[in-house]
């Protein structure tokens, strides 16, 4: 009991640090928690595109502009090739559509021009070709049966307008999870910075020389008061994570009580690590 | 006394295992660690087939639409394969659904497709991007076809051919006639900067093999700078010998985690060799000036010349990508200047321009930026050291 109670003495000592790590981790998570309105509907995602149109933003041209400019998310860069080519390779932008010049004037004539494009060829990339590749064949389809510039560009809309019905299941708010998924991103940080240090302090103060010297001359066997050591360790890790979990109960709100798998994934690996790292830190320092 | 002094310096830094573990060791360490960390991060972000399902009803049954193309992309032999999909009730698929074994399930109703998901998504939007244009090529035979049923009309023809018209359509549909050229530069793995970092930082932490040298020669620092300013012997001499030992020894450390991080971490560094050396000896030589700066200008012990040190470089590879890729991007983008005075900056900038542009413009900007900061750091260590005496000490 005397090894147990000096544990939390000294733990007490450096309570400073535990609240150092809680406060930053309650600025830096509640500013990042910061999400946008209630999301239960579906919302499609939309990949990050920039369009260099060197034609006149009109007839075909101006309508594939609107299409991709609905579906994808236009990045706004300077329309100097370093500039997009670096945009790219840190993917600031999946996707790059050059339109040429006379575009539109080849394409009613017939003669199905080429579209220039630059991919990161991930995911978001692969799904905007998809994007372009359906508007560009739909077009390609009805420009050979409708001559008619406006009639053309009005069919297409009426073809691209038909949505499908979707129904979502979940009924738990994606941005609220976001913002579980948030909090715990940096929790992380946090149980880790407070783990390590409050850890290596107080062992570090039992392995002292002059410390170590009466330790070993007591009548504690050195068995016992590794393992009270290592207790103390353990229940101050669950406490620490029992008190992590409550503020994320406190920020995040009811979403923490439901039985989703990452939710439970996000408890218990917090957990785990703790474990962990208090085994290491404690065969460490008693083994020396 | 040039070679004399020049093996002993090599000598002691070689023994000084402390020096050894942080520019030979460490690098090493710290790649092999990027290496376990990125080494899958690009494949995870390639399109994968999504686990779908769809109920098996009379309505999907009969439309021939949805069924084929279906079937087709969900083909293990098709190489354009989106879907792996399964074809079950409509219970089953709640049950996989809420088991995460599937993003999302459709449902055929009077010909409409309902598409139900957990979550929102990018697989989730494919599966409905996919659904959507199926129904609308099924739109597009309908309209087309009644045009030309229409045109058949209009002409007198009353005979109308129907199967005809619509295999004609369909093959219209089939047809691939979406052109595009893709002229994209194949290097785009962006996890090679943090290898470039890694080969920057390596460069710059050499300064400690050259802060070191110089503080031995150093009167207010070491004893055994005392001994050698007592010495009758040329100062200039022992500090080029020392300089040249260190930047020796930082070559060969800098060579062994080029060989490593080539042949078995198997990063690309482009295929123009001698320019990757060129970069290479010249950062080792901006790390070198950076010592002798650090060592020479800063009157203080040589913890905390190390330390300061350490703090420079770690924060010149903090904006030039290391702790995250996108932070020279960011840095680039919003305040250009910063990296183009920060040495880790431009030899990642160095090798990044080597392995994803063909031109050398950037390279060379690089080359001469990295050799006038050399040069301002050098000179200001030289007007340092020279004529400095002691009356006591």
């Amino acid at each position: 009991m005397t090894v147990f109670k000096t544990f939390w003495k000294i733990l007490n000592k450096n309570k400073i640090t535990v609240i150092i790590y809680t406060v930053i981790l309650l600025i830096f998570g509640a500013s990042n928690m910061q999400t946008s309105e209630n999301n239960m509907s579906f919302v499609a995602s939309k990949p990050d595109v920039l369009i260099v149109n060197y034609d006149e933003e009109k007839g075909i041209t101006k309508d594939l502009i609107r299409y991709i400019t609905e579906n994808s998310n236009i990045i706004d860069i300077e329309k100097d090739e370093e500039k997009i080519n670096d945009a790219l390779f840190y993917r600031d932008v999946n996707y790059v559509i050059y339109i040429p010049e006379g575009y539109n004037t080849d394409f009613m004539n017939g003669e199905n021009p080429e579209l220039e494009i630059k991919s990161t060829g991930d995911y978001q990339a692969s799904f905007e070709e998809m994007i372009l590749s359906r508007y560009i064949k739909l077009a390609n389809i009805y420009q050979k049966n409708i001559k008619d510039e406006d009639d053309l560009i009005s069919k297409i809309n009426d073809t691209l307008s038909k949505e499908t019905e979707v129904k979502i299941t979940s009924k738990l708010d994606t941005n609220t999870l976001s913002k579980a998924t948030y909090y715990y991103n940096f929790a992380s940080y946090s149980i880790l910075a407070c783990l390590l240090l409050i850890v290596s302090l107080i062992l570090s103060s039992f392995n002292e020389e002059r410390i170590r010297k009466r330790i070993v001359v007591s009548n504690t066997n050195y068995k016992k008061h590794n393992r009270v050591l290592l207790l103390s360790n353990c229940c101050y890790s669950l406490v620490l994570w029992l008190f992590y979990v409550a503020i994320s109960f406190i920020l995040v709100g009811d979403i923490m009580f439901s039985k989703t798998r990452s939710n439970i994934y996000y408890k218990f690996s917090c957990f785990n690590n703790l474990c962990n790292n208090n085994s290491i830190f404690h065969w460490k320092f008693s083994n020396k | 006394m040039f070679i004399h002094n020049f093996i002993y310096a090599f000598k002691t830094l070689f023994r000084n295992k402390m020096l050894i573990f942080w520019t030979f060791a460490f690098p090493i360490i710290l790649g092999t660690l990027f290496n376990m960390a990125f080494s899958n991060i690009e494949n995870s972000e390639k399109l994968k087939i999504i686990n779908i399902a769809i109920i098996q009803n009379e309505n999907f049954e009969n439309n021939e639409a949805f069924k084929t193309s279906f079937e087709e992309l969900s083909d293990e032999d098709n190489e354009d394969r989106l879907f792996n999909t399964q074809y079950t009730t409509e219970e089953k698929a709640k049950e996989l659904l809420d088991n995460g074994k599937i993003v999302g399930y459709m449902k055929l109703k009077d010909d409409k497709p309902i598409l139900t998901f957990a979550t929102n998504g990018i697989d989730e939007t494919i599966f409905k991007y996919v659904t959507e244009e199926i129904e609308q090529t099924t739109d597009i035979i309908k309209n087309l076809s009644e045009t030309e049923i229409q045109k058949e009309i209009t002409d007198g023809n009353y005979n109308i051919d129907y199967g005809k018209i619509y295999d004609n359509v369909e093959e219209l549909i089939k047809e691939d006639n979406v052109r595009l050229k893709n002229i994209s530069n194949s290097n785009l793995s962006y996890t090679m900067i943090e290898f470039y970092t890694l080969i920057a930082m390596t460069c710059l932490y050499g300064g400690m093999l050259s802060m070191v040298s110089i503080n031995q020669t150093l009167a207010n620092m070491s004893n055994k700078g005392k001994r050698i300013a007592v010495s009758p012997t040329k100062k200039s001499t022992i500090i080029l010998s020392s300089l040249l030992a260190s930047y020796i020894a930082q070559l060969i450390g800098l060579a062994i985690l080029f060989v490593y991080t080539l042949l078995v971490l198997k990063v690309d560094y482009g295929n123009n060799n001698g320019l990757i050396i060129l970069l290479a000896a010249i950062g080792t030589f901006a790390g070198l000036t950076l010592g002798t700066f650090v060592g020479t200008i800063l009157k203080t012990n040589e913890n905390a010349k190390t330390g300061i040190l350490i703090a420079l470089t770690m924060f010149w590879c903090y904006l030039s990508g290391m702790m995250g890729i996108t932070m020279k991007y960011v840095v680039d983008k919003n305040v250009p200047i910063i990296n183009q005075i920060n040495p880790a900056s431009m030899i990642t900038d160095g090798f990044y321009s080597l392995y994803y542009y063909n031109t050398l413009d950037r390279y060379w900007t690089n080359i001469i930026s990295l050799l006038i900061f050399a040069f301002i750091l050098i000179a200001i260590s030289f007007f340092s050291l020279r004529r400095q005496k002691y009356d006591s000490i």
